[in-house]
This record gives structure tokens, C-alpha cells and sequence, in this order.
């Protein structure tokens, strides 16, 4: 079954991640709502998750189906990414653990937590969260992050610290936001809705009121930095950093998406009066369907561009990377790329195999 | 209520009267009898005007007249009486005893008999209709069950996750069948009592009414569907319950083992750390 509001929230989080990264590899400027696309994407994978088992399980798949369909769409994406981080970023970031690689453990994980009570998925959630100051004090986070991006010794115990910590997007803490996700879409998305007559869908107001809390926690942590002891200041509560994903940070983002799903669930999933068959909606429709293709093709737009241009003058591949060109030019670029995007990918029979969402439903289904 | 073709035919001490068999009697309802304790009801007269959907009422022609011949009002009471009846086949009742004709069905009943017996033959008579509705009812309601019993089946057998949203459907179902099995049991002994001795006018039409309708293989067969909701339901239950016992003592287990993996990985990480430590000397 399809939600707008996922649609709508996975739009967002594609668009934010283009306008960020035309304007970061482009022009070098870091936009205000930097670091919220990632953290609602990963939400979004846990969610996506869920929703595809209801689906299968609606279908009456076999548990063990399920299993092998969910390690290989797994392992496509995590295979994927490292392609991704190879052609794209170049060899020498193969292990720099992006977001993909992330996404494609997370989905090997969240295969393996499915089995369990989601109480016991929210404890693994928070206990990924509390490990994570700890274990980036312990990995001493700053020495991979010396020049702003990451850079790793190409050495087991490095490229292994890297994937759990380090990276750009490690599973500690990263993993927490896929298990919230899970967990949200089980405790609102129930796979029997449809069935019984008598079920009404659960409430949406212990999400809101999650949200709220943690949005305050967040707030109220922030706030509170200065006036802690520096042990906390400075190990624990580190204030609000993308890198590494600081739990202020961590929180304030799983409440932002928390709230947005529950008040979109709400005011649009739930409101019959709603024409979900509108050219806005099949805009939304359009992205989050082909959300994959289009965080590998931006990439691929701006970056391949950037590094043919740098070798032909006689440079560094990557010379040209943040001091390309003027927000001028990197904004009016990620809105074109954007525009043609959805022209094109709106043309295109979704059942046919032309994204990468086609590749892997025909490789793993 | 009652086709003026019918009444101008009868005689003026014809009476048509609504009864509903009640828990409480309103005042000024006037009671016609008082069913058994266990029971807990009365058969009282009520206001066609007051009658709601819900209400579950015996419209009761009484005609005081013995051995009434009237072939073409006969069969015109007999053709009002079936318009109301749930029975297919036969949609109503003939009974001739001893001066007494009773056409019947369950929610209207058309009673010919001599004035002094009227009011006895007329107690019995809605004494059976009473448990005979009753029976039908619960049938019915039992009949309207199996396609749910069909689907619950597979859970009699194993319980798993998926199944969890079911456990207060299940629940739920299960209260509805012993609630049906309740109603039955209250109802039997009345509708399986053994013939009154020495008998009377009144109990040989009551009897005969539970004869011609066959209550006793009714409830027997009626007994025996209960029986299997019964059994599956019970089932049900002790595998839900099962179920959410594991479950618990499962969640407790997988947290501690949770919290040990947590320290598994503190001291894999640390020892990860260390080896990186080691590398980047051996590497200086």
C-alpha cells in the first residue's frame, strides 16, 4: 500500500540532498537545512522496510521468502554503494561508507530485527544511540575527520572503525534512525489494517507526542551545553554536528521526522477528501518512486562534470570540488536537474527496468 | 395491524394483542406471565407505538370460538400470519386439540379456544413461542459465525507473530460463543422438560408446539455447533496465550542478550582501536 505522506516526507528528503549537494560540492556553501535529508532518508529506509514486509505478508509470502528477498535487496544496495563511492567519488574513497552502503546494512539488519517484539527493536535503537558518543571517543573521531571530510588509512581495523564510527555514515548512530523508522511504521502502519472490520488505524498522537518531547530534549540539551560540566560538553553533548552525528542532533532529526510523518499520516493519508490522484501528488509520487535513481544520478550529474574538467586542465581530479562556481549558478542547476528529473522519470512505465529501483526489484525479487 | 378482511370476519371478542417478553416491566404494561427465575423475563403487553427495531415482539390474535369453520378466514389468518414469519418451510404452524386451533409462527400466532381455557392455553402457548424464538435466535446468530470460524481455524493450531492483532478478536469471539452457549443452556430444560403428568390443556398445546418443532433434535444439533466454536476458540486462546507467555519470557531473554552484545562490542571496538593504534606506530 502506498502512503502520499511517505511519498511526500521521501521527496523531501531528495530534494534537500541535491539542493545540499549541488550547493556543497558545487559551490562549497553549506544551506541551513544541510544534514536534515540524510537523517529522513534513513528514517525513511526503515519505514520503507516495514511497509514492503506488510505488503509481502498481505501477499501471503513465505517468511523465508521474505528473508532471502530482503538480504539480496540488501546486498544490492550495499554492492551498489560501493560502486557508487568507486565511480563517483573516486577509488580512493571506496571505503568512505556513504550513505548507501549504509542503507544496505541497515535493510540486511532490519531483516533480522523483524522477528523480534518492537519493544525490543526501540531498546536496540536507543542502545545504538547511547553507544555512539562512547564509541567515537574510543575510536578518537576527530583523527579520521582532520580536513573536514573523511579520510581513512586503508587498513582492516581502520576500514572496519570506519564502517561502525568513523565514516561519514557509520552504523553507530546511523542504525538508530533506520530501527526508529522500523518501529514507527510498525506501531502506525499495521499490516492487518485493511483486514478486520472492527480495527480502527492506531493513533497518530503518541508519535506527535514523541516528537515533541524529543524536539524539547533536543532543544533543551542545546541550550543547556554551555552551563554542563566539559566531560559532557565535550564527549557527550557535543552540540549540533552532522560529523559526527551528535545526539542532539540524532534526536532533533528522529523528532523532525516524527512529526512530519504523524501530521502528514494525519492531515493527508487520512483525509478521504483528498484527491491522492492530483498532479501534486503524482509529483511526490514520482520522486519518492525513483528516489534511489535520482540520489545516484545527481551525484553523477555534478560530480563527473567536476572531475572531467579538473583532469582536462592538468589539475587534481577533484580541484574544482566546493569552488566550482557561485551559488548562483550550483541553485539554478539543482532545480534544473530537479525539473528534467521529474519530466523524465514521470514518462517512464514504473514497471519497466530503466531506474535503479528496476535493477534491483528484477535482481532480488 | 390486522387486515380489516380478518377483523370485520370475527367475532368482537376477538383480540389482537402485542406481546414482548421483557426484563424489566415498564408501568402500565400489564404482564400476561412470568416466565421461570432463571429466565428473568415477563410477558407483557406492549404499545405497538412504543416498539422499537430491537424489540423482539409476538403479535397474538386470541378468538374466543370453539371448533371455528371458516375455511376462507382460516386461510386468510393462516396467509397474515406467514407475512411475518422467518420460517421458510413450513412458514407457519397448524394445531387442533381438543377444540383449541393454534396457528402459529414465531412472531404471530392466531389462538382459537374456548373462553375459559383461552387464558391458560394462551400462557402456555407464549411460554413455548418465547424458547422457541430463543432457539431460532441463537441459530441463527451461530449460523452467521461459521465463515469466521473457517478463517480462525489455522489459529488452533499455531499462533505466531502475524497473528498478534487477532488475540482480542479472538478474545471477543470466543465471549460471543460461551454467551450463545449460556443463552442455549438457560433455555433448555424448559425446552426438553419432560411432558407434565397429569396433563392439561394448556401443557398438551405447549408440548405439542415443541413437538411439531422439533426443539429437542434442535437443540441437540445446536448443542453439538456450539460444541465445535467451543473447541476451537479454546484452542484459540491457549495458543494466543502460549504465544504471549513465550513472547515475554523471549523479550526478557533477547534483552539481556542484547546488553551483553553491548559489551561485546565495546570490547571488539576496543579491541579494534587498538590494533588501529598499533598499525598507524608500526606504519610511523
Amino acid at each position: 500500500m502506498r502512503y502520499p505522506s511517505v511519498d511526500i516526507l521521501r521527496s523531501i528528503a531528495i530534494v534537500v540532498m541535491v539542493l545540499v549537494h549541488f550547493a556543497e560540492n558545487l559551490s562549497g556553501v553549506a544551506l541551513p537545512f544541510s544534514g536534515l535529508g540524510a537523517p529522513l532518508f534513513a528514517i525513511l529506509s526503515g519505514i520503507s522496510y516495514r511497509l514492503w514486509v506488510n505488503g509481502q505478508e498481505r501477499r501471503e509470502v513465505s517468511d523465508e521468502l521474505i528473508s532471502k528477498v530482503s538480504i539480496r535487496r540488501g546486498l544490492f544496495v550495499f554492492a551498489v554503494g560501493f560502486a557508487f563511492n568507486i565511480f563517483v567519488w573516486l577509488p580512493e574513497d571506496m571505503f568512505n561508507w556513504d550513505v548507501l552502503t549504509f542503507i544496505g546494512f541497515a535493510i540486511l539488519i532490519l531483516n533480522q530485527v523483524r522477528h523480534l517484539p518492537v519493544t525490543l527493536v526501540i531498546l536496540i535503537a536507543s542502545l545504538v544511540f547511547l553507544m555512539t558518543p562512547f564509541l567515537q571517543a574510543m575510536a578518537d573521531y576527530p583523527s579520521y575527520w582532520t580536513n573536514h571530510y573523511f579520510e581513512v588509512d586503508l587498513t582492516l581495523p581502520d576500514v572496519i572503525i570506519g564502517f561502525l564510527v568513523t565514516g561519514y555514515f557509520p552504523i553507530f548512530p546511523w542504525l538508530t534512525y533506520s530501527l526508529v523508522g522500523y518501529s514507527t511504521a510498525v506501531l502506525l502502519f499495521p499490516h492487518h489494517l485493511s483486514s478486520p472490520e472492527e480495527d480502527r488505524p492506531p493513533s497518530i498522537f503518541p508519535l506527535l507526542g514523541i516528537g515533541a518531547t524529543l524536539l524539547i530534549v533536543a532543544n533543551i540539551t542545546l541550550q543547556l551545553r554551555s552551563y554542563l560540566p566539559e566531560l559532557i560538553s565535550k564527549n557527550l553533548l557535543v552540540g549540533w554536528t552532522m560529523f559526527p552525528a551528535s545526539l542532539e542532533y540524532i534526536t532533533a532529526t528522529i523528532a523532525m521526522a516524527l512529526l512530519l510523518l504523524g501530521l502528514l499520516h494525519h492531515f493527508i493519508d487520512r483525509n478521504p477528501a483528498l484527491n491522492k490522484e492530483s498532479r501534486l501528488f503524482h509529483l511526490f509520487k514520482v520522486f519518492s518512486r525513483n528516489a534511489f535513481t535520482i540520489y545516484l544520478l545527481h551525484h553523477m550529474v555534478h560530480l563527473w562534470p567536476l572531475w572531467i574538467y579538473g583532469y582536462s586542465t592538468g589539475n587534481e581530479t577533484t580541484f574544482y570540488w566546493r569552488n566550482a562556481m557561485s551559488m548562483n549558478y550550483s541553485m539554478p542547476l539543482a532545480v534544473l536537474f530537479l525539473v528534467l528529473c521529474y519530466l523524465i522519470l514521470s514518462r517512464i512505465d514504473p514497471d519497466k527496468r530503466y531506474g535503479v529501483e528496476g535493477w534491483m526489484r528484477w535482481l532480488c525479487d | 395491524m390486522l387486515p380489516e378482511s380478518i377483523s370485520n370476519k370475527l367475532p368482537e371478542s376477538a383480540k389482537v394483542q402485542i406481546i414482548a417478553c421483557v426484563s424489566m416491566q415498564e408501568t402500565g404494561q400489564r404482564t400476561l406471565f412470568t416466565f421461570p427465575a432463571s429466565i428473568q423475563k415477563q410477558a407483557v403487553i406492549v404499545d405497538a407505538k412504543t416498539l422499537t427495531p430491537s424489540t423482539r415482539e409476538i403479535t397474538l390474535l386470541t378468538i374466543p370460538a370453539v371448533n371455528f369453520d371458516d375455511p376462507d378466514l382460516l386461510n386468510e389468518v393462516r396467509n397474515w400470519i406467514e407475512e411475518a414469519s422467518s420460517w421458510t418451510e413450513p412458514a407457519s404452524l397448524m394445531l387442533t386439540l381438543q377444540g383449541v386451533q393454534l396457528l402459529w409462527s414465531p412472531s404471530r400466532i392466531a389462538l382459537f379456544a374456548e373462553p375459559d381455557r383461552l387464558e391458560t392455553v394462551q400462557k402456555s402457548v407464549l411460554e413455548v413461542t418465547y424458547y422457541i424464538a430463543e432457539l431460532q435466535c441463537i441459530e441463527q446468530e451461530l449460523g452467521e459465525l461459521w465463515p469466521q470460524l473457517e478463517g480462525d481455524t489455522p489459529l488452533a493450531f499455531e499462533f505466531t507473530q502475524r497473528d498478534l492483532y487477532k488475540h482480542k478478536q479472538l478474545m471477543s469471539r470466543y465471549q460471543v460463543v460461551a454467551t450463545l452457549r449460556a443463552r442455549l443452556a438457560r433455555i433448555t430444560p424448559y425446552l426438553l422438560s419432560p411432558h407434565v403428568y397429569p396433563p392439561t390443556l394448556a401443557s398438551q398445546v405447549g408440548e405439542r408446539l415443541r413437538e411439531r418443532t422439533r426443539v429437542d433434535l434442535r437443540e441437540e444439533f445446536l448443542s453439538d455447533q456450539l460444541e465445535v466454536f467451543e473447541n476451537v476458540y479454546e484452542l484459540c486462546g491457549q495458543r494466543s496465550s502460549d504465544f504471549l507467555h513465550t513472547r515475554s519470557g523471549n523479550i526478557l531473554e533477547w534483552t539481556i542478550i542484547i546488553l551483553l552484545m553491548v559489551q561485546i562490542v565495546f570490547s571488539a571496538f576496543e579491541l579494534l582501536t587498538s590494533f588501529g593504534a598499533t598499525n598507524a606506530l608500526s606504519v610511523g
